[in-house]
């Protein structure tokens, strides 16, 4: 059962770094990342191909993969300019446009591609921590406490990122009030561009740590962004203590519903909870 | 009411020109335009609750699928003749959009775009994994009509559907709906009942997105569980985008060109990347011609 509830945490931390990630962006820029999940994707891959080339271990190779992610993130963030301050619905349309092109780019280039190991699609990265703990019986690998371990870590950064600097003080008031911050003098657009990379080097993070847990392949982020979604309605989106606990609180009731019923009928329930949500919270929103 | 009549005459060349080069279409292509058709009516359904009613569905291919699904059942499964099937779906389609309806229109705003993903996911799943309904495989054995005739008759429905949208969104239920999208606080001052129109919206264009799937089955014989899958629906939406929001021959067109692209490249690039550029599309669209292809030919040519 222990076993269970850490695979449950393991993922539920892996799926709040991207809905925080996406709430974050959402908080600061009004815009609905669609193309999040394919940062997730992207951030794998990236890892995958530093590997190959550099020959880096898996731990080295996490920081190029989640800076390439990120300085990737700030070219696609510089289309939407033109949308801040407007209607929702085009930036979200416009993150579309980057999910498609990013999306099945990566699915041509992950099947043609001469830089990876032949793999038709479908890569696999070995456990950099082979073993585990011997708990009464289970076997709790030591992979999945790296995991935490580094998640961990990267909220901590975060948080200090947030609360104790200057950066942090600005990207708190461009939730509060974008058009006030700009008129005291910030470069709302530059709190934008870090905003957005901050969120996409998240993504990116988690996708390369759950690379030795699944399989990379190039619909990998699409999966995940599904769950985030998920996550992001029950969770309340901009409000990132809610997404944090709503995703580590799903992930739990998704491991558990796998082992009882066939695993389509788990990501269904979780979707139905997330509407029930909505019409429960729909008039306090 | 001679601007009226000016426009339905303008809407005729089309039919008259698409129809004169039906006999020396080859075979393929004949296909083709029978899809684009097909699509392009989806995309009238999605341009009429996007572009009037102010709502991003990004599940509308749940609609869809839905209607060549029930069509092949009844085809194959209650022995129905392939013309009374067309019937069938909106039994199924009418009261699960009612219910869509009143959860994804009580979120509002971006709730809205994201609850109508995960019921369109949850959907798709469903058809997907459930070997009862045909599985990953789909359902196949439903009729399919001789080609040429079946151009005429979906060609027939596309303008039936062009017109009747039309109507609809001319008429007062359509204003009040663009009255909606323009300003919901103000609506509700006035006393609408804002939720009760955007739910007849909503169901309305469910309606018409099933009967263009209901027009699928008799083109390929069959329902796939990818004609549910959230792909086709942001399909949709880069249709209705690059056509142009809010105009219905827009949506028609960016059907049109959408369609193209996605069978060309199936067809003559190595591998696929016809969603490479359809993503391209849509970004080039919105940052350079925001309005979409049609109104801003409109606006060349009148000026």
């Amino acid at each position: 059962m222990l076993d269970i509830v850490l695979v449950g945490i393991m993922y539920g931390l892996t799926l709040s770094s991207i809905a925080l990630g996406l709430s974050l962006i959402f908080g600061v820029m009004k815009i609905l990342n669609i193309a999040h999940g394919e940062f997730y994707m992207m951030g794998a891959f990236a890892l995958l191909i530093t590997m190959e080339l550099t020959g880096l271990n898996f731990w080295l190779a996490l920081i190029p993969a989640a800076i390439i992610v990120g300085l990737l993130a700030i070219i696609f963030e510089a289309g939407l300019h033109p949308f801040y301050g407007k209607e929702p619905l085009y930036g979200l349309i416009l993150t579309l446009g980057y999910s498609f092109f990013l999306r099945d780019a990566a699915y041509s280039f992950s099947r043609t591609t001469m830089l990876l190991p032949v793999g038709a699609g479908f890569y696999s990265i070995p456990t950099p921590l082979p073993g585990g703990f011997n708990f009464y019986g289970m076997v709790l690998p030591y992979y999945r406490f790296a995991i935490l371990a580094i998640i961990c870590m990267l909220y901590a950064g975060l948080w200090f990122l947030v609360k104790k600097t200057k950066y942090g003080m600005h990207i708190r008031a461009a939730t509060q009030n974008a058009e006030l911050l700009s008129s005291d003098g910030v470069n709302v657009k530059q709190v934008n561009r870090l905003t957005f990379c901050i969120g996409a080097a998240l993504a990116a993070v988690a996708g390369a740590l759950m690379g030795p847990v699944t399989t990379v392949y190039s619909d990998m982020g699409h999966e995940m962004i599904l769950l985030a979604f998920i996550a992001v309605i029950v969770g309340g989106l901009g409000n990132i203590r809610g997404c944090l606990i709503a995703s580590v609180v799903l992930s739990e009731i998704y491991v558990f519903l796998s082992l009882y019923l066939e695993p389509y009928w788990s990501e269904t329930i979780l979707g139905l909870i997330s509407m029930v949500v909505l019409l429960i919270t729909a008039r306090r929103r | 009411m001679p601007r009226k009549t000016h426009s339905y005459l303008l809407l005729l060349a089309p039919i008259v020109v698409l129809l004169v080069i039906l006999p020396v279409l080859p075979h393929f292509y004949v296909f083709l335009f029978c899809t684009a058709y097909i699509f392009g009516m989806f995309a009238l359904s999605l341009d009429f609750l996007m572009g009037y009613g102010g709502m991003p569905n990004f599940g509308q291919a749940v609609f869809f699928g839905l209607g060549a699904y029930v069509v092949t059942m009844a085809q194959i499964w209650w022995h129905v003749p392939p013309i009374l099937s067309v019937i069938f779906p909106y039994a199924f389609v009418i009261p699960l959009s009612f219910a869509l309806a009143r959860v994804s229109v009580r979120g509002g705003g971006i709730y809205f775009a994201l609850i109508t993903i995960i019921w369109g996911d949850i959907t798709y799943r469903t058809f997907f994994y459930e070997w009862t309904l045909g599985g990953s495989d789909g359902l196949r054995g439903a009729t399919t009509f001789p080609l040429r005739e079946y151009y005429i008759i979906i060609l027939i429905a596309t303008v039936v559907c062009y017109v009747l949208i039309r109507k609809i969104a001319d008429s007062q239920f359509g204003m009040v709906l663009r009255a909606i999208r323009e300003n919901e606080t103000r609506m509700r001052f006035v006393g609408c009942k804002v939720e009760n129109y955007r739910m007849s919206a909503f169901v309305i264009s469910s309606c018409f997105a099933t009967f263009a799937g209901s027009l699928y089955p008799g083109l390929y014989g069959g329902a796939r569980p990818e004609l549910l899958h959230w792909a086709l629906s942001t399909l949709a939406v880069t249709m209705v985008i690059v056509g142009g929001l809010g105009s219905l021959v827009g949506a028609l067109i960016g059907g049109f060109i959408i369609t193209f692209l996605i069978e060309w490249s199936t067809s003559y690039l190595p591998m696929g990347g016809g969603y490479t550029i359809a993503g391209l599309i849509l970004v080039a669209t919105l940052l350079f011609m925001p309005k979409g292809i049609y109104p801003t030919i409109k606006r060349i040519w009148r000026s």
